[in-house]
């Protein structure tokens, strides 16, 4: 890892069009800014890291409690609704 | 707004994308005010992740089957890892509310151009039973819907939930 010493001003570039820039130290607080292009993501790493939890929670979601939820919505659960396993992902459908 | 069907468009810049069920998006270019769609926008049979899910950095291509007759629940199945699998939901049905901001540049690995419509889907986490059931509405899934291509994205707006319960929000 690169560490670097920035005084409260001062920047840092990183590739060609990223600038990281201390705007306030305050405490154990560091304020930064970023100036970055709107495709290149910036997230808090421990949101990032949530998000990542969250995913690796909801894949594990079981079919049971997946069954479960559909009816809860009022699906036919058999019978004359679609199958589950359909490939029919129109969500216009009947909905109207 | 009174439509029934779900597009919204969403404007550079400031703009704001409202929908009442909020599945379907257009990107236009300019000051355009925000406006629903004539029909809604149908969800491809499959998808490509233009960039992975936080996660499942290996896991890009998914197939799309819808769940039920209503258009709500849909899962999203990996084409390389049998059994890998998310259930996402139109969120309109459980959050009628939810119209977070989103800009063409946020989505600009989806490779869409102005006019194009995406959709708006949010990963949908149930374990033990409907009641602890959650959607995540932080950072939802946005699917061009022309393009087959789509990306898990983290909305700037830090209060929205990870974890907002699914059929308290349904009453």
């Amino acid at each position: 890892m690169l560490i670097l010493t920035r005084r409260v001003g001062e920047s840092i570039v990183v590739g060609d069009d990223i600038v990281l820039t201390v705007f306030e130290v305050r405490g154990d607080a560091v304020r930064i800014g970023i100036e970055a292009p709107r495709s290149v993501k910036v997230n808090r790493k421990e949101i990032y890291e949530e998000i990542q939890r969250s995913n690796a929670q909801a894949v594990s979601s079981s079919d049971d409690a997946v069954d479960a939820l559909r009816g809860a919505l009022g699906t036919p659960a058999d019978g004359a609704g679609p199958s589950a396993a359909g490939g029919d992902a129109d969500p216009a459908g009947p909905r109207r | 707004m009174k439509h029934s069907t779900v597009g919204v468009s969403i404007e550079r810049g400031t703009s704001e994308a409202r929908s009442d069920l909020a599945t379907g998006v257009s990107i236009e270019r300019g000051t355009s005010l925000v406006s629903a769609l004539p029909r809604t926008p149908t969800l491809p049979d499959q998808i490509t992740f233009a960039t992975p899910i936080p996660g499942f950095e290996d896991e890009r291509d998914f197939t799309v089957s819808a769940l039920d007759a209503h258009g709500v629940l849909y899962a999203l199945r990996s084409a390389k890892t049998p059994g890998l699998r998310f259930v996402v939901a139109a969120p309109g049905r459980f959050f009628p509310d939810y119209a977070p901001l989103l800009d063409a540049s946020d989505v600009s690995a989806l490779g869409v151009a102005d006019g194009d419509e995406v959709l708006l889907l949010v990963i949908v986490t149930v374990t033990n039973g409907i009641t602890d059931a959650t959607a995540n509405l932080l950072a939802p899934i946005v699917i061009a819907a022309d393009r087959g291509t789509a990306q898990q994205l983290v909305l700037a707006d830090a209060d929205l939930p990870l974890r907002a319960p699914l059929l308290r929000q349904a009453g």
